[in-house]
């Protein structure tokens, strides 16, 4: 479990439904960790791998979202290959929403003063974590592996280790996928004409080093 | 997907792979051997190869951590 407790999860959703954006942040963060508790656990020798123990809060959530309460698994990768969806879905649809709030807010760039510069900047990665996302459901139609390695790593933020201990893969072979899935997620991108922020060049860490 | 269009995806990205593994100058000895007359698959391959100077730190940074900055996380689950 998390070492901080959060407020009990209905609250949560029921504060996210009811406009409260904070509630998501919460709400995701003790998931996403909660998660990858649970993925570090199937790397430890303890853990009798073909039993799946989702946590109380990752258990709990998922009963309010599937809307029973007994919920079965074929096995460990599909439960988080469902996981990392339905968080890719909360953040994107979060963003959506803030999105939504701003236009309604009828603020435009030009009437924000320097002292917004920062949210202006998150609202152009916020463009490119939509962007991304779109084109993470289209790499999905053609490899739903590679698709959920993305997923637990970007939307759920996992470690290579992690995502193999989700997965049931070794983590050369996670790290194949990942390898593959950026690229081609940056050349789609870059065919859909989504500006990126090119934060590495030539004088940076070679990508290939830290994947 | 059917089976012939999924055995050439896996195809592109065995390839992909492996010629990321060669020393970058042998890439393109590499790649034409790997690939032998599909023209396309080559033109495939180097396109996905050719974003290698550009990419940089693209999606390395969890979509969390970019819409929710501030949390922090603890030592231990450090990526």
């Amino acid at each position: 479990m998390s070492e901080k407790m959060p407020a009990p999860i209905t609250d949560l959703l029921v504060a996210w439904q009811n406009g409260d954006e904070n509630a998501v942040s919460e709400l995701m963060y003790f998931v996403n960790s909660d998660l990858r508790l649970m993925a570090r656990r199937y790397l430890s020798r303890e853990h009798k791998p073909d039993i799946l123990q989702p946590t109380v809060l990752v258990n709990e959530l998922f009963i309010h979202l599937m809307g029973r309460k007994t919920m079965s698994w074929k096995n460990r990768d599909q439960f988080f290959s469902y996981a990392a969806q339905k968080m890719q879905h909360m953040l994107v649809d979060h963003i959506r929403r803030q999105k939504r709030f701003k236009h309604g807010s009828g603020k435009t760039r030009e009437s924000l003063g320097p002292e917004h510069e920062l949210q202006i900047q998150h609202s152009a990665s916020h463009e490119e974590i939509l962007a991304i996302h779109e084109a993470v459901e289209r790499l999905a139609e053609l490899d739903e592996t590679a698709a959920t390695v993305v997923r637990l790593r970007y939307f759920v933020g996992m470690t290579v280790q992690e995502t193999s201990g989700a997965l049931e893969r070794s983590p050369a072979t996670i790290k194949r996928d990942w390898k593959f899935a950026r690229r081609w997620l940056y050349k789609e991108l870059r065919s859909t004409n989504i500006s990126l922020e090119e934060d590495g060049d030539e004088a940076t860490i070679p990508a290939s080093t830290r994947d | 997907m059917d089976p012939e269009r999924r055995a050439r995806w896996q195809k592109l990205k065995n390839i992909f792979n492996d010629t990321l593994e060669q020393d970058r100058e042998e890439w393109p000895a590499f790649l034409l051997e790997q690939c032998g007359d599909d023209v396309d698959l080559f033109l495939e391959v180097s396109s996905l190869l050719a974003v290698e100077a550009q990419i940089g730190g693209f999606i390395e940074t969890p979509a969390v951590d970019s819409v929710f900055p501030v949390q922090v996380e603890s030592p231990e689950v450090k990526r």
